[in-house]
């Protein structure tokens, strides 16, 4: 025998048509004689009709231009020449890898020489360092000693006559007057040549080009000048901001300038009137003595050092000590319930205000009638912190234990949303969202 | 004789719709984005009415949608056309909202216990605006399996086979989660105080 229950379960399937031959008639005959069920059926019946008749949303116009927009930045990001390129990049480098492999390996000219330069190409001759078969004249000795039965001794080691060097001498050239001629020419050929190697050198350069430097050098092909980078429109060109060094360079120098325009009216005897300076400026007052740049860089004195180590390790023992260097709190102290505050006690920070309604807070000062700052009052009374402030929305934490209280004040007072977001059992944090202006309740 | 003609005349027309999509999915195959622009024309208001009542944002709902045809964009490929389009549609669709359900979870609505659903007036009850907005409160208060179920059959019309390939379970199921989801509303609209008599 099947119970009410179970006939109320089929009566879904029954409304969509999809309860086989058998089992509906057997609810048909049912519900004939049950009165519960029937009215159940009426009012599923009822919700179902209620449901489908929901208005369906229109998607809006811009769907399908978004969904445009979104597949074309996808082809274009695809196809763009980094990743066009990539298998091909890859498969040259490999082969890039192999070919420098074989040249190094195939080519017997290995120095440094044989690719710089191309006027003289000296062989690479391979040196083969062959050991000497003999031993050095210790280690036979040793050998000696060894052999005999005895320690080698160190001091016959060190007395061993060292290969005495071979001495350098300066040889001084006593020259003949006819070649210190011959230097002079030379020198004179020297100084030509670097005359022409600057030559050369301007002749890349189009514009300095001298007629004397045309005739003597070869045509010679211009070095690849850089093309200006082109930025495409939608790049956006952004200054880069100044590291904190040239920051500091920046205002170093304008204070030097600043300084140098002063010390040059004082050296040619102009007043600060005479050179247009307006009697409020910094310029004017340092001229006549009044303004002192502050001084960028503190000179610190060896005993002020000395002082100050001495404390830093004050500190640190103070606080291997004790723990720390704040002081102690008690919790209960801190958030101890008093005859006012009643059973809700407050929180450290708070002004005792969450029990007064908001009409008679905003009669109390102008500030007060901003809704905003009601809430933030609100959150910090119940020990809360504001996080984020936007345009609409507020983010804040507040602790577990008041955040009923709050939260009721809140829904009690003004037209917001809000929305929970838990982190951890002590603390919540809480959303608070409104369209346009906040409205409060009358 | 009649009902044999009109049986016909129905499962031409849902053959007609099938073969339109499938015209228009090789279109797009062969190298022809008219026929994917035309899909998403075609389906643009049932995805967005999904995620919609899904995710009840509008913001999310738009966002949503555009993700979904855009996986069908770069997965058009893959569809192997065992089922129907529209189901495989749905499918991503109703992943994308639970995918995006799952993200929001951690940034919830507060639930029922702080408040219950206030009416403004008993007078507005007889107003069908309200009742509407009761039924969609309603809708949302429900859980996400059961929401799905009630979004699928009741408001786009799906065939329990269909939801269970789409929601990958059982017809059974299916079933049941429709069922419960009916009466859930259906108590939820009682205590709110509808009179299903005087409807």
């Amino acid at each position: 025998m099947k119970s009410c229950k179970d006939y109320k379960e089929m009566l879904s399937e029954y409304i969509d048509g999809t309860l086989p031959k058998g089992q509906r008639e057997e609810l048909e005959s049912h519900l004939k004689s049950c009165f519960s069920c029937s009215e159940e059926l009426h009012e599923l019946r009822k919700t179902i009709f209620l449901v489908r008749s929901l208005p369906k949303y229109h998607a809006p116009s811009t769907l399908f231009t978004s969904v445009r927009e979104r597949i074309n930045k996808r082809k274009r990001s695809k196809s763009s020449l980094r990743s066009r390129l990539f298998p091909i990049t890859s498969i040259a480098m490999v082969l890039i890898v192999i070919a420098a492999f074989f040249v190094y390996r195939v080519t017997p000219y290995r120095t440094k020489k044989y690719f710089s330069s191309h006027k003289k190409v000296k062989p690479y001759k391979q040196e083969v360092k062959t050991k000497s078969l003999a031993l050095s004249p210790i280690k036979e000795k040793v050998k000696e000693a060894e052999e005999k039965g005895y320690a080698y001794n160190k001091a016959e080691k060190e007395s061993y006559p060292k290969k005495p060097r071979e001495p350098t001498y300066v040889k001084k050239k006593i020259v003949p007057k006819e070649e210190v001629k011959q230097g002079k020419v030379l020198q004179a050929k020297r100084y030509a040549l670097k005359n022409e190697m600057k030559k050369r050198k301007k002749s890349f350069y189009p514009s300095k080009v001298t007629k004397k430097g045309k005739k003597n050098i070869k045509i010679m092909e211009l070095p690849p000048t850089k093309t200006p980078r082109v930025y495409k429109r939608s790049e956006k060109i952004e200054e880069r901001p100044l590291k904190v060094e040239n920051r500091i360079k920046k205002t170093l120098n304008e204070e030097r300038m600043k300084k140098e325009i002063i010390t040059s009216t004082i050296r040619r005897g102009e007043t600060p009137y005479k050179r247009g300076l307006s009697p409020t400026s910094e310029e004017f007052r340092y001229y006549q003595g009044r303004y002192k740049p502050k001084r960028l860089t503190k000179k610190i004195s060896e005993r002020e050092k000395r002082r100050r180590i001495a404390l830093k390790y004050k500190r640190e023992k103070a606080i291997a000590e004790r723990g720390s260097t704040r002081k102690m709190v008690h919790p209960r102290r801190a958030l101890a319930p008093t005859k006012e505050r009643g059973r809700h006690f407050l929180a450290k920070g708070s002004r005792g205000l969450s029990y007064i309604p908001v009409i008679y807070l905003r009669s109390l000062s102008k500030r007060l009638s901003n809704n905003k700052v009601l809430i933030k009052m609100i959150v910090k009374d119940a020990g809360g912190v504001l996080l984020t402030e936007k345009k609409g929305w507020l983010k804040v934490r507040i602790p577990a234990a008041r955040k009923a209280l709050f939260f009721n004040r809140l829904k009690k007072e003004f037209e917001v949303k809000i929305n929970k977001r838990t982190i951890h059992d002590k603390t919540e944090i809480f959303v608070i969202k409104w369209e346009g202006k906040i409205k409060a309740h009358k | 004789m009649g009902k044999i003609f009109f049986l016909f005349l129905l499962l031409t027309t849902i053959n007609d719709k099938e073969d339109e999509d499938i015209k228009l999915i090789d279109q797009f195959l062969s190298g022809k984005e008219v026929g994917f622009n035309r899909l998403v024309l075609k389906y643009q208001n049932r995805i967005y009415n999904l995620c919609m009542r899904m995710l009840n944002n509008e913001d999310d709902a738009l966002e949503v949608s555009q993700d979904v045809f855009l996986a069908v964009f770069v997965n058009l490929k893959k569809f192997r056309r065992e089922s129907r389009f529209s189901t495989w549609l749905f499918a991503i669709a109703i992943n994308h909202c639970r995918n995006k359900l799952r993200k929001k979870i951690k940034e919830e609505d507060i639930p029922d216990n702080y408040e219950e659903i206030d009416l403004k007036s008993p007078y507005k009850i007889l107003k069908e605006k309200e009742i509407k907005r009761l039924i969609s409160e309603a809708i949302k208060k429900l859980e996400q399996p059961y929401r799905e179920a009630i979004i699928l059959r009741d408001i786009e019309d799906l065939s329990y086979q269909e939801m269970s390939k789409i929601m990958k379970v059982e017809i059974g199921t299916v079933k049941s989660r429709v069922h419960r989801a009916r009466s859930k509303i259906k108590q939820i609209l009682k205590r709110a105080g509808i009179n299903f008599e005087k409807l």
